[in-house]
């Protein structure tokens, strides 16, 4: 399903693991300090929170959608699991949200292991149908599970209202979250699970013959996934401090991050930043210019359909052909692991 | 080195009403070219889809080396040193002719991990001939070039027993003698090939022994003069008319 990217004869040091996760780091510590040096741009501070919130999610569906070649259309449900999950305990025991980061994160890894088992011996369409049934059958518990025995959970489609948080604070978590996310995906890109990925995307019945444990890996691969999903959950609930099933498990969630992995580069590592750059930013900036609330959607749509046409990796894909020193950095090499 | 090294007891496999593999015994010594042949439909590759765990069977036993394998999956199997190539090739197509190589060296039995991954990878290059291509996609390989890739990716796993299912089909004469080096080279490795074949040439000429199926049953076990003169095996091929 995923082509792998041209070799383009480049200076191993350039597309060495090393420089790739120095890059990564520097440019988490270059949005991190955003607040520092504009302490007074709001809406700039927003604008670098969304970007980084969809980046999250798409490098963790990018794991299980690009890698594994398993396209998920449900990846809402772990999205809402980890900001519920953060959001109830936040509410009932005031646990602050950014501590619940990681019980949030494995609660939905255990969620998706639930519902990866039986779901990921589906190929193709219909692994995809399956992912829809379990992100609206989600959305469907969150909003029926509103309380129990009179302790609070979700309160249903009126929506959780939390207690105010620190933007700031909420700033720092999601850029180091972002490092964690994209180190993890470099990592896993060029090792030896990569690798294994890979090879259930290109063939999982030969895969299988030649050592790969397909089941094993794809499991694994979708929590991971399900992991950053939930984490980027609990930013969400710390940073907007109100969760509502619509939007939390919400399909356009789910078929946004199908979209921005596709649009940046489907099964490499920068694919999924370019993505959510075009699509938070950069829609967003169009939004704000044409005041069309359609427009925006519209020109997505069409990028959608000239990219599936005639390049299937995306943005990375376009800087590739380019050959721009730019592109070079950032080009996912074909390298060994 | 000689001895048994894969053992199969009365396997049975139904699809249905149809029984694939009715009752076959199958032993194999070690360091053995052991060659399967049949008229279509006979049941070889049912039964190779048995031995590699594709399929499991509908009844009997089949161990490696006394260890039972028969219902453990594909990379189960592989991990134990049994390793398949497919009929029809199956490439990683979009990996190149290394990186292809290299899923066998980390996934198969020995778990092979950097250097001595790659020291593997360059030896199986070396051996069939791919080295020139290593960069290459898999999928603008020729033909021939991709059945030995398959030969090539299932040896970096470290077999102890390989199945070939029918590798020179669709070769020409050059790239067929060049297969029949390359399997004769395999053998003298040390590891044990059990190999469905149509093309007749390669497998009378590689084979120690041979088993002919028909119908899903054993008809005929022996050497390539033995089996070519039994009656039964004429039968199979040739239809009735042809004893008389």
């Amino acid at each position: 399903m995923t082509a792998q990217p041209p070799r383009l004869g480049l200076p191993r040091w350039l597309t060495s693991v090393w420089t790739q996760a120095a890059l990564i780091v520097a440019i988490g510590i270059v949005i991190a300090l955003i607040p520092v040096v504009q302490p007074r741009a709001l809406n700039l501070q927003r604008l670098a929170f969304f970007v980084l919130w969809y980046a999250i999610m798409a490098t963790g569906w990018n794991i299980i959608g690009g890698y594994a070649g398993q396209i998920s259309f449900g990846h809402s449900a772990f999205l809402g699991m980890g900001a519920y999950v953060s959001g109830v305990l936040w509410y009932t025991t005031k646990i602050d949200p950014l501590l619940t980061l990681p019980v949030a994160g494995l609660a939905a890894a255990a969620y998706s292991f639930l519902v990866g088992v039986p779901t990921l011996r589906l190929r193709g369409p219909y692994f995809a149908i399956a992912t829809i049934g379990v992100g609206e059958a989600s959305r469907l518990f969150a909003v029926n599970f509103d309380d129990i025995f009179g302790v609070t959970l979700t309160k249903g489609v009126t929506g959780l209202s939390l207690p105010n948080y620190d933007a700031e604070t909420v700033h720092y978590a999601t850029a180091a979250v972002f490092v964690l996310a994209m180190l993890t995906t470099l990592w896993i890109r060029r090792g030896v699970f990569g690798t294994g990925l890979f090879a259930i995307n290109m063939d999982r019945d030969a895969a299988e013959t030649v050592g790969v444990p397909t089941a094993r890996l794809q499991v694994l691969a979708l929590a991971v996934s399900a992991f950053f999903c939930a984490m980027a959950g609990t930013l969400y609930a710390a940073r907007q401090q109100f969760l509502d099933p619509a939007s939390m498990f919400g399909f356009d969630k789910s078929i946004a991050l199908v979209l921005i992995p596709l649009v940046g580069g489907l099964g490499t590592v920068w694919g999924p930043v370019f993505g959510a750059l075009l699509y938070s930013a950069g829609l967003d900036q169009i939004q704000s210019a044409s005041r069309n609330p359609y427009l925006p959607s519209l020109i997505y749509g069409v990028l959608l359909v000239v990219i599936v046409l005639f390049e299937p990796l995306g943005i990375v894909g376009l800087l590739g052909r380019l050959r721009a020193p730019l592109g070079r950095l950032l080009r996912p090499s074909e390298g060994a692991p | 080195m000689s001895g048994p090294i894969l053992v199969g007891r009365g396997l049975i496999k139904r699809f249905g009403g149809l029984v694939a593999v009715n009752g076959v015994d199958i032993d194999v010594d070690e360091g053995q070219i052991y060659g399967l042949i049949g008229p279509n439909g006979a049941g070889k590759t049912t039964l190779f889809r048995l031995l590699s765990g594709v399929y499991a069977p509908t009844a009997g036993t089949f161990e490696l080396r006394g260890r039972k394998i028969a219902g453990l999956s594909p990379h189960a199997v592989c991990r134990l040193g049994l390793v398949t190539t497919h009929q029809i090739v199956r490439p990683f197509a979009d990996m190149t002719v290394h990186r292809n190589v290299l899923v066998g060296a980390l996934f198969g039995r020995l778990g092979l991990r950097g250097a001595a991954a790659e020291a593997e990878v360059d030896r199986v290059l070396e051996l069939t001939q791919l080295s020139a291509h290593r960069a290459t996609f898999a999928r603008s390989l020729t033909l021939a070039r991709r059945k030995r890739l398959e030969v090539a990716r299932a040896l970096a796993t470290a077999p102890d027993v390989l199945l070939l299912d029918e590798v020179a089909a669709g070769l020409n004469p050059t790239e067929g003698a060049q297969m029949v080096d390359l399997i004769r080279k395999i053998r003298d490795s040390g590891i044990t090939i059990v190999m469905v074949e149509h093309v007749m040439k390669a497998i009378m000429s590689l084979s120690d022994r041979i088993m002919v199926m028909d119908l899903g049953r054993k008809i005929a076990l022996g050497t390539a003069d033995e089996v070519a003169r039994d009656p039964a095996v004429v039968k199979a091929y040739l239809g009735e008319r042809a004893i008389a």
